[in-house]
């Protein structure tokens, strides 16, 4: 079961939506939640025992926080200690499951390695463990409620069925967004009728998620598996086309699969936070990652960027830096250190590989380099008189953020960081457009192939800068004529059909961030 | 509210911060900016600011951030 497969869109929401309607409102909460459980069930089976633990485990450490706060006969910092020893208790479970079960091997093997480097030998056998579906999703938001209750922002919630309806409603189960209780607690426990609109609305949109996925991004598919798998053999110029073609398949499939769980959410009158807003419009690297994976980067600046800069030793350590070398200097102390809590943990959360880790280091030098030359670069401009509005500037960043992007991305699909190098170092050294050019039909891709990915990007350029003038596009649509308005609709599905990259030829993709 | 008004224009000089009720909305204080004036006015008003005040609500005007330091320093 996926998202972008018929199992789920022709069917099983469908049938949950049909019987969603039809019980009384008060049950409809009931029937959401066994709706949740049997998505979880169909792809990770029995391990839906996972879910059940961390359901039951956040409602308590929610009431125990809460406990802690009525019944303390202590108040102040003594109160905060108290409530700070449940947080890290209740944190430390949630994220040691999640590191046992994804991390475990990585960090046995990473022992190894280095105690081999002092000539001790150990080897470590991998353990094999079965992790459920979603876990470094569900996992973050369990976190985000107990944070939200210890600080006071949200209100420990004493029903268990909200809790439970929050961590596995099944359109965010696999690849969020990662929400926080306050934004969709009451909307998914409320029981609201599926409206015309909302179902008009969503499936409109759940077309134009297939179309991303299924027409752009898997046909790329075969090409960028190819490339990273190959890359020995090839030139640098075909390994450069297929790091493009990566960042455009790893776009196409994670926001359009975000089309259709937000478009599923909307359906049930829910609305979830948007993961996404014309990333590659950014302007340098701090704006690519407000505008790419929204929710997991605020995640990280909400809880642990402002954590790690606002704690005490870190507050200590940048006052010492003020006095000696002064504030021009301190001002960058604490979010540096944060910073480097933040691309750690960025790294790692997308897999125990080197890769992913080398990924957060590389956004987190490039955003510290930014920072402490944001004045620099400010003053200079003025110096020479460069407009930074002007557009022969923004074509200046959007070419910086083309290889900014995509060499981050080239390291992410790496299949070792090696490799990750070595790829680069072929297109630095060894790059020659005519080997491009006659190899084209070699990359697992046609002439047609091509184009119907180059207009399916247009298409979705067009649509993204229409976004980016916040113009409601499904409304807007809304207003025309009948006859061109479902002729619209129905070339969009006949696209999405006829051009879709699926049968005889073509293998199913799953989607790269239900891996994670 | 003058000191206040000092130290906001001392961090992001060029704001119209009588006036603005989107510093964080429309972007004009990013996370950098928003840790500076944290340590700023702790300085400054002798208060804890603990993560849980890091919120648009607090941030978004000097009215509000000035109500912020009147809690936090018991006057509120």
């Amino acid at each position: 079961m996926s998202y972008h497969l018929m199992d789920y869109f022709a069917f099983f929401l469908p049938v949950v939506l049909i019987i969603y309607q039809l019980v009384p409102q008060r049950f409809r909460p009931v029937a959401l939640l066994m709706a949740n459980y049997a998505f979880f069930y169909m792809i990770s089976g029995p391990l839906v025992v996972y879910m059940l633990f961390s359901t039951i485990f956040t409602h308590y450490i929610g009431l125990w926080l809460e406990n802690v706060s009525l019944t303390a006969e202590v108040e102040g910092k003594a109160l905060i200690m108290k409530k700070r020893k449940v947080l890290v208790f209740g944190i430390a479970i949630s994220l040691g499951i999640l590191g046992v079960l994804k991390y475990f091997n990585f960090f046995g093997q990473t022992v190894a390695d280095v105690l081999a480097l002092f000539q001790v030998n150990f080897v470590y056998e991998p353990i094999r463990f079965m992790v459920p579906i979603g876990i470094s999703f569900y996992t973050l938001q369990m976190i985000s409620y107990i944070t939200d209750v210890y600080r006071g922002t949200q209100k420990a919630e004493h029903n268990l069925l909200k809790i439970a309806l929050y961590l596995s409603f099944f359109p965010t189960i696999m690849e969020g967004p990662i929400c926080r209780y306050a934004q969709v607690g009451e909307e998914l426990y409320a029981g609201r009728s599926i409206t015309f609109e909302n179902l008009k609305f969503g499936y409109q949109r759940i077309v134009w998620g297939l179309f991303k996925k299924i027409v752009i991004a898997d046909r790329l598919y075969a090409t960028v598996s190819h490339v990273f798998d190959n890359y020995r053999d090839l030139d640098g110029s075909v390994i450069a086309f297929g790091v493009v073609c990566y960042t455009v398949q790893l776009y196409m499939e994670f926001s359009g699969c975000m089309d259709i769980i937000i478009a599923s959410g909307e359906i049930f009158g829910v609305k979830l936070p948007e993961n996404f807003r014309q990333p590659f419009a950014a302007k340098d690297a701090s704006e690519f990652w407000r505008r790419w994976h929204i929710t997991l980067g605020t995640f990280f600046k909400d809880y642990i960027f402002y954590s790690i800069s606002l704690a005490k030793p870190v507050k200590n350590l940048a006052k010492k830096v003020k006095e000696k070398l002064g504030r021009n200097v301190s001002k960058f102390v604490g979010p540096t250190i944060a910073l480097f809590g933040v691309w750690s943990c960025n790294g790692l959360w997308h897999g125990a590989n080197w890769t992913f880790i080398f990924y957060g280091m590389y956004y987190f030098v490039l955003i510290f380099i930014e920072n402490i030359t944001e004045e620099p670069v400010q003053k200079l401009a003025q110096k020479w008189n460069i407009n930074r509005e002007s557009s022969g500037y923004r074509m200046f960043q959007a070419i910086k953020m083309f290889f900014i992007i995509n060499i981050g991305e080239l390291f992410f699909r790496a299949n070792t960081l090696q490799d990750g190098f070595a790829m680069l170092g072929k297109i630095v050294t060894d790059f020659h457009i005519s080997e491009l050019l006659g190899k084209l039909s070699s990359l697992k891709m046609d002439v047609a192939d091509l184009v119907v990915v180059a207009i399916g990007i247009v298409v979705v350029a067009i649509v993204g800068s229409l976004h980016e003038r916040e113009t409601k596009i499904r409304e807007e649509i809304a207003k025309w004529v009948l006859p061109v308005r479902w002729g619209m609709w129905y070339a969009a599905i006949l696209a999405v059909i006829m051009l879709g990259a699926y049968g005889t030829g073509y293998s199913i993709v799953e989607m790269i961030y239900a891996g994670y | 509210m003058n000191e206040l008004l000092e130290i906001l224009e001392e961090i992001q000089p060029g704001v119209d911060y009588e006036n603005c009720t989107t510093l964080i909305d429309d972007h004009i204080l990013d996370s950098f900016s928003i840790l500076s004036l944290v340590s700023e006015i702790e300085d400054a008003f002798d208060i804890e600011v603990l993560p849980a005040e890091l919120i648009p609500e607090n941030f978004n005007s000097a009215e509000s951030l000035w109500n912020m330091i009147l809690r936090l320093r018991g006057e509120a």
